[in-house]
């Protein structure tokens, strides 16, 4: 298949950890945003033929020589998804919460795929056999995760042409920039990937799991427990559950609204948790902030700023220093994150190599630049100083970008510093997204796609060998 | 990651003519009406530095290539240079610093001789002095 003119209408997909955005190549914005999470609910196959395949998650352990004849192999347990808008947010009988990505890499393909196949036939509405798509990927995605995407893409949806866009270089480009230190402050890790003249440098590339699911991990424990300016610990609600809110009269006063006891029974932990989650996301989304100078003291929190929020359940009060406390974590983990608080169990996947901190060693995201810069040649250390890139939902948090330069400032006193940032919030949310969007949208760019003939023809090898600088002189000269 | 545009052979030619022609100043590139191929925008003799910044848009994306003209301190003579210029203003649009991101690198690997790099996104990162440390550091 050859293509050239820009009138192919390649599609984007950006797989994140929190959300998955997708829409048309050329559009300024995604058309569709949709949770990462999904909804599953596993039902016994065959009653009574084994009763641990109902604890059993995957039913992978237990199988005596009759899954052969099963649709879904060895399983036991038939598992029902629930993927898109429609899925994790709504409320159902025993579901389950799960996220296809793990350390920002799609890990878990049957969720995705189904994700992917609600975007493409139900949200976009599109024949994905007409469609060449790009997906982005972390500069650290694995063999695995790829070929799983290639599979989902070729052979589930029968699309004419793929390429693997890196998130660090398109976010870089979309800033303008064919040379930066991107800053990506997500959902479940904060990333720094150096870019050089649009590739990104593994050996420079750092990540950790200080990001906003860590926050909300201790802000979960803050809220569940009395504190000093409250006796009783919040419910964190959601909507769902709550069949008449009681409003207070009063600032921090305990509500005590009417709960859905219909579904309580029904709630799986999971779900339960995830929707607490978002009930702290969006208090967090409103409320942090990030004090803009070094050392912060709680003796002079009382003088920062109170905003009033009120909670789904009634709960309102004005909130001071803890919209600045729990941000502190960013740029002093040592100090502020809490390590007595539970820590949800798939940041611990992350462990310490020389691209990557665990929980246990966390450090702040000016070190992280700071590590991730030193890590590349010396030559070209001012070029990223001076062109750094800070993306990610987290980034938005007010604040965070000028401390990022106080804090930058006093590690490195003798540097030039810049920090870029896209200013309309979806740039910097979606700026993979965004900058995947032109790109693919380019005639001139379509030479790198690989086809589904090329795929048939060569397999694996030829997406790998594409993102490789001297496969582009390659296929030039085809 | 790159998108694929291309050079046209009057951008090398002109290039050329800058290096080894000792007459003009700087060239300045972009990018064809249809965004296929880059194109040379404006050639010109004028030595005034100022006048070179002021080609550059505001809200546009560009690259340019200057024969930088410097005197050694403590009187050691005049030296030229070479100075490939990225101008990425944050003005421009995505659409527009994506296009030009993205296609540097076939515009830069062509150009052989150039010793600065300079990438700018406002007036204040492109300056003399600017220029001059990167010169005088090399």
């Amino acid at each position: 298949m050859v293509y050239n003119g820009d009138e192919v209408s390649a599609l984007v997909v950006d797989f994140g950890s929190y959300t998955t955005r997708a829409g048309y190549a050329g559009e300024d914005c995604p058309r569709v945003v949709t949770p990462s999470f999904y909804g599953y609910i596993d039902t016994p196959e065959g009653e009574g033929e084994s009763s641990t395949a109902n604890g059993n998650s995957n039913g992978e352990d237990v199988v005596m020589g009759d899954g052969e004849e099963k649709p879904n192999g060895a399983a036991k347990t038939t598992r029902k998804y629930y993927v898109g808008d429609d899925g994790v947010g709504v409320w159902r009988k025993g579901m389950e919460v799960g996220n296809f990505t793990l350390d920002g890499v799609v890990h878990d393909a049957e969720p995705a795929s189904r994700l992917l196949n609600h975007i493409l036939h139900d949200k976009l509405g599109v024949d994905p056999s007409e469609h060449p798509i790009m997906i982005t990927e972390p500069a650290w995605n694995t063999p695995k995760a790829r070929e799983q995407l290639t599979e989902m893409v070729f052979e589930g949806e029968k699309m004419p042409a793929l390429y693997f866009g890196s998130g660090g270089v398109l976010s870089a480009f979309a800033a303008g920039k064919p040379t930066a230190l991107v800053l990506d402050v997500g959902y479940t890790h904060s990333s720094a990937v150096p870019v050089v003249d649009g590739y990104a440098l593994r050996a420079g590339t750092k990540r950790q799991p200080l990001s906003s699911e860590l926050l909300i991990s201790q802000l979960h424990s803050h809220f569940t427990q009395p504190s000093s300016t409250r006796s009783f610990p919040l419910s964190l609600a959601s909507r769902h559950l709550i069949s008449k809110r009681d409003p207070q009269p009063e600032p921090g006063l305990k509500p005590n609204p009417i709960l859905r006891d219909d579904r309580l029974p029904d709630t799986t932990a999971s779900w339960k948790r995830w929707s607490e989650n978002s009930v702290i996301e969006n208090w967090k989304e409103s409320c942090t902030e990030v004090v803009n100078y070094k050392g912060f003291d709680f003796n002079t929190s009382k003088d920062l700023p109170q905003v009033l929020y009120e909670f789904p359940d009634g709960y309102h009060q004005y909130f001071g220093e803890e919209r600045y406390r729990f941000t502190e974590m960013l740029f002093d983990p040592k100090n502020y994150f809490n390590q007595s608080v539970e820590p949800p169990a798939t940041l611990r996947s992350i462990t310490n190599t020389d691209h990557s901190h665990s929980l246990k060693d966390l450090v702040s995201l000016s070190q992280l630049v700071h590590d991730s810069i030193m890590a590349c040649d010396v030559d070209v250390r001012a070029a990223l100083l001076q062109n750094i890139v800070v993306v990610g939902n987290t980034s938005l948090t007010r604040g965070l970008i000028e401390r990022l330069d106080v804090e930058l400032a006093a590690l490195m006193p003798s540097q030039k510093i810049k920090i870029h940032s896209p200013t309309i919030p979806f740039e910097r949310k979606y700026s993979s997204w965004v900058g995947g969007s032109v790109l693919a949208s380019l005639g001139t760019f379509h030479q790198l796609w690989v086809t589904k003939d090329e795929y048939e023809e060569h397999g694996m090898n030829i997406v790998h060998q594409r993102e490789s600088p001297c496969s582009c002189i390659f296929v030039e000269g085809q | 990651m790159s998108s694929g545009v291309q050079p046209t052979q009057e951008c090398l030619e002109k290039f050329q003519e800058l290096k080894t022609g000792k007459k003009m100043t700087y060239v300045i590139y972009g990018l064809s009406d249809d965004k296929k191929s880059i194109v040379v925008l404006k050639t010109s003799e004028d030595k005034d530095f100022d006048s070179f910044v002021g080609e550059l848009p505001e809200k546009e994306c560009r690259w340019a290539v200057y024969d930088y003209e410097f005197t050694l301190p403590g009187g050691e003579g005049v030296r030229n240079k070479l100075v490939f210029v990225v101008w990425s203003p944050d003005d421009a649009n995505v659409k527009n610093k994506m296009m030009f991101a993205s296609s540097k690198d076939a515009l830069r690997r062509r150009l052989e001789g150039i010793h600065i790099e300079i990438q700018a996104t406002d007036f204040s990162e492109i300056t003399k002095d600017a220029i001059l440390e990167k010169a005088l550091r090399r």
